[in-house]
């Protein structure tokens, strides 16, 4: 083998070297007048600059509608009306009754939300946690099915929705499925209930994959050891997974099961492409709501969408805190058994 | 009447019935003129169809008139070559010649007295016909309402709380009133 390089595969170090010494006169240049402190805010400027632009100007734009009425956009043309917005969607006869509220929409899709969470995170985990354990285990195929279960995540929320729309809808496949067995055709998106089943079902399908993968990865942390000491000891599969498994793989299922939940706080496109929010309002969750009261109704209510978004921003305010609560105790107490 | 037409989409979106007419699934299909071309060359020879008048009430016999217009913008530097154009545009042949290769029923009382010669089907140039004999029993609260510039502060509320109705959430005299709630307020909020 010879040991002389090709000239061409020098190329690529050569311009790099080039475009360094072309770059080192007016970086030299910029230290000496910037001063070496402070160079690097020259670096983290642009994306400062995005953030504020992109994630932070909103934020405090969202503030000020939400406590400002009318239809007007620029800020300043908009009305100071203080909780107006507020007091408007949290008026209600029975807070258990959206019927009773003013902004019925409001609480039917807060409660459709809060539904759709609690179900969608608790089954999505729970497949993710039986897939994970599967796969995680030698068997046929391992890396095929691994990507079978990982590429829907790939795929556009548009995508996803489209594709199940077409196997849901009454001429859809489903259905043609169901006449080729004589029997009779299902409103499988015009039936509250199961436009509501679906919704979450198809949730899961397209986001049980990203899960998987993060409790796959916390199975391999798990040193094999202590399933060999654990089988010589007699214990049995159940044992093991409770009593090993479970416990070692919780720091993982915390993440998994906080960021599923705000995730699924989050829900709006695949739902909005599948259903459209209906029927009635029987899939429509809150940032739906909000999308629709700032910009699908004929006046658009910029306040109460802001009002609105800052109630969605709250609870997952409180998600976030409730997730590093928790993963601080398990940490701690990890480190406490570990210091034993 | 298929419950996925009305019921199967949340709020005020809106579902083109016209495929479950074209399949066959609904036997009447309420809509406008501009369906027609649609419905001639899609369904073609599949089976016959027909445009019959509006339906009538106790105070008219109506639908709700769409509309277009020619508009000039008022910072034009050429205001008289402009105006001369919409003249022309708006001259009785080549209003009654741009109607009938557009196939769109003319608002010109002249030319709708003297008929569109369209170049279509003979199916659709009767449907045509219907559409154009149903103009003038057209009421005046209907042209009202489509020029009134909050109407979609109407027409959304009224699809997305019957399809409330439709889909069980809600009594047909809940939703009637949930219809005046929103307009009102979306009417007060327009006015801020």
């Amino acid at each position: 083998m010879s040991s002389a390089r090709h000239p061409l595969l020098a190329l690529p170090a050569t311009v790099a070297a080039a475009v360094l010494n072309a770059l080192d006169p007016p970086m030299r240049a910029l230290q000496r007048l910037l001063g070496v402190p402070r160079i690097g805010w020259m670096f983290v400027t642009p994306n400062l600059a995005i953030l504020g632009l992109f994630t932070f100007l909103p934020i405090v734009v969202n503030f000020y509608f939400a406590f400002t009425g009318g239809v007007q956009l620029y800020p300043s043309e908009r009305p100071f009306t203080g909780l107006d917005n507020l007091g408007t969607l949290f008026d209600c006869g029975n807070y258990l009754d959206p019927a009773s509220c003013r902004k019925d929409l409001f609480w039917r899709s807060i409660y459709n939300t809060a539904e759709f969470a609690l179900l969608q995170v608790g089954l999505m985990v729970a497949f993710a946690l039986i897939t994970a354990l599967v796969l995680n285990r030698k068997i046929l195929g391992r890396g095929f099915f691994r990507g079978v279960f990982f590429y829907p995540v790939l795929l556009s929320p548009v995508v996803v929705a489209l594709i199940w729309k077409w196997v849901l809808q009454r001429e859809g496949v489903l259905n043609a499925v169901l006449a080729s067995a004589s029997a009779s055709p299902v409103g499988w998106l015009s039936d509250a209930s199961w436009a509501f089943f679906w919704c979450v079902f198809v949730s899961i399908w397209a986001h049980m994959g990203f899960y998987t993968l993060i409790l796959l990865a916390g199975l391999q942390a798990i040193p094999a050891d202590l399933y060999e000491a654990a089988e010589m000891d007699g214990a049995s599969p159940w044992r093991r997974f409770s009593r090993l498994t479970l416990p070692l793989l919780m720091p993982n299922l915390i993440v998994v099961l906080v960021l599923g939940l705000i995730r699924a706080v989050q829900v709006f496109d695949e739902v909005f492409v599948l259903t459209g929010g209906g029927p009635g309002s029987a899939t429509t969750f809150i940032v739906q709501f909000i999308y629709q009261t700032a910009f699908a109704e004929a006046i658009h209510q910029y306040g109460l969408a802001a009002a609105a978004s800052l109630v969605l921003a709250a609870s997952l305010l409180i998600l976030t805190l409730v997730q590093l609560k928790l993963t601080r105790r398990n940490l701690a107490g990890r480190t406490g058994r570990d210091d034993a | 009447m298929p419950k996925e037409v009305w019921g199967g989409v949340g709020g005020s979106s809106y579902r083109d019935a016209f495929e479950e007419f074209a399949n066959g699934r609904v036997v009447m299909y309420l809509s406008g003129s501009w369906q027609i071309r649609r419905m001639d060359s899609q369904i073609g020879k599949n089976f016959d169809w027909i445009a019959v008048p509006n339906p009538c009430g106790p105070s008219a016999c109506t639908g709700i008139p769409g509309g277009a217009a020619f508009v000039a913008l008022k910072r034009t530097k050429n205001p008289k070559d402009v105006g001369r154009f919409l003249d022309f545009l708006a001259s009785e042949p080549v209003y009654a010649e741009y109607m009938a290769r557009t196939e769109n029923i003319p608002a010109h009382a002249g030319v709708a007295k003297k008929g569109v010669e369209y170049k279509v089907s003979p199916q659709a140039k009767a449907a045509l016909a219907v559409f154009v004999a149903d103009v003038p029993k057209l009421s005046p609260v209907a042209y009202q309402i489509q020029g009134y510039k909050l109407n979609r502060a109407i027409f959304n509320p009224t699809a997305a709380r019957l399809g409330q109705a439709i889909a069980g959430e809600m009594s047909l005299d809940d939703a009637l009133k949930r219809i005046s709630a929103d307009v009102d307020e979306q009417v007060k909020a327009a006015a801020k």
